[in-house]
């Protein structure tokens, strides 16, 4: 029994021990058998206090992105094909290697792009109604520009990114949670120059809300785009945008 | 009733399922980010707590065995430490972690979630007992990660009574908790 190791049980147990402390207190708990009781202690009498938690809603779109993220391949991340005591899932760590990887919300826009132009590497499609599954495995074409998409009054969210295809200049939205349309109404995707809307394509979202639609960009002529945006029109024929910007970004 | 254990599912996981993946993420989706939005009080660290968790799940293997316990229990371990690694990592950004609102999401009910209103409810009766200096090293110990020098400076105590102090305010609500029963046992699904 060490008492000065033993003491830094605690601060082990938060993620406090670094370097050649934490390994040098790893090691003396492998043989501790004081400190492996206490430690098993610690475990069972904090085992309760997550449930102290509130109920927290989780954000709009959560799952689809963790589950994207999680199951889309990774070369840079190694599989761990043994079976491991590696310390650093049971015990905090200072830095997690995973948490270098943190989403990106252009991930959404390769995504949308990789269902709708078999682009991307194992890019997992999350549909809610029948839960596909579609491997894509091609070469990636190159993304130039993703911006999120987000409503200041609804719970919509979206993605939308510029995509080169061979030649072409494609947009690729996709969209969560929009408003159900009626009768004639559909939603219109917009790139906007300066004060000049271009009409991109038209799309009616599925029933959940969700859409994730391609429009090639072929306007003639040089242009800058400055913004997308999404609006909800009476009609598909509008030539401009007649009815309300759900969503919009800056490009 | 035909309900697939966590420790079947997370057999399937290993074995690269998506389907399994996502059972088990919808069963613990709503505890796991609770649980994360508390230590963490941003929506968008917890929701980079809860990924961590799952990314552990599917690309290491051989991290659970049963001998290390209920699943769930482990789970919370995991992502308790996914929370205190972000922590850490805020703290030498010096970016100080605020309570911010959270964005709703109105979901229905989804059939096999993991729910805690009657066990939090017993818990916050148990901490309700606790005096406010037990209540305030058990928050700072658990759900803020401080080491027990920090304990010790903030609550202005002995730095060699932090330990014993925290203990005695755990015991003592394990001790009023669990003897209204161990509603932990088995998950409680909705």
């Amino acid at each position: 029994m060490e008492p000065k190791t033993c003491g830094n049980l605690l601060d082990y147990y938060n993620g406090l021990l670094e370097g050649k402390e934490k390994d040098a207190f790893e090691k003396h708990l492998k043989q501790c058998d004081a400190c492996q009781e206490e430690w098993a202690e610690w475990q069972d009498l904090t085992a309760d206090l997550p449930y102290l938690s509130e109920e927290a809603q989780p954000p709009i779109g959560m799952k689809e992105r963790i589950l994207t993220n999680v199951t889309s391949s990774d070369s840079s991340f190694t599989r761990q094909e043994t079976e491991t005591v590696n310390k650093t899932d049971e015990n905090p760590t200072n830095i997690s290697p995973l948490s270098q990887r943190r989403p990106k919300p252009w991930l959404q826009g390769v995504l949308a792009a990789g269902l709708l132009l078999s682009l991307g590497t194992n890019a997992y499609l999350f549909n809610e109604n029948n839960k596909n599954e579609q491997v894509i495995q091609e070469q990636i074409n190159k993304t130039f520009k993703t911006v999120q998409l987000a409503s200041e009054e609804t719970e919509s969210t979206g993605v939308a990114s510029m995509v080169q295809e061979n030649d072409t200049m494609n947009l690729v939205v996709q969209t969560n949670n929009l408003t159900q349309v009626k009768g004639t109404e559909t939603y219109q995707v917009w790139l906007i120059e300066g004060d000049k809307p271009y009409r991109a394509g038209t799309f009616t979202p599925d029933e959940n809300g969700n859409g994730a639609v391609v429009f090639p960009v072929k306007f003639e002529g040089e242009h800058k785009w400055d913004a997308v945006a999404i609006s909800h029109e009476p009609t598909p024929n509008s030539k401009k945008p007649l009815g309300t910007i759900v969503m919009a970004s800056n490009l | 009733m035909g309900r697939t254990s966590d420790y079947e599912l997370y057999q399937k996981v290993q074995e690269e399922n998506k389907e399994a993946l996502e059972m088990l993420y919808d069963r613990y989706e709503k505890l796991l980010f609770s649980f994360s939005f508390k230590m963490l009080r941003q929506k968008e660290l917890a929701e980079e707590a809860v990924q961590d968790v799952f990314m552990k799940l599917w690309r290491k293997k051989g991290l659970y065995s049963e001998d290390k316990g209920k699943f769930s229990s482990w789970l919370l371990t995991v992502t308790r430490n996914a929370c205190i690694d972000l922590i850490r990592k805020q703290q030498k950004n010096e970016v100080e972690i605020l309570e911010k609102d959270i964005d709703h999401e109105r979901t229905e009910s989804v059939e096999e979630t993991v729910t805690w209103n009657e066990e939090r409810e017993g818990l916050k009766k148990a901490v309700s007992s606790l005096t406010e200096e037990q209540q305030d090293i058990v928050e700072m110990f658990y759900f803020k990660g401080y080491s027990q020098s920090d304990i010790a400076e903030r609550k202005n105590i002995p730095l060699g009574t932090v330990k014993g102090r925290i203990r005695l305010a755990l015991k003592h609500l394990k001790k009023i908790y669990r003897e209204r029963g161990d509603k932990y046992g088995t998950e409680n699904l909705r």
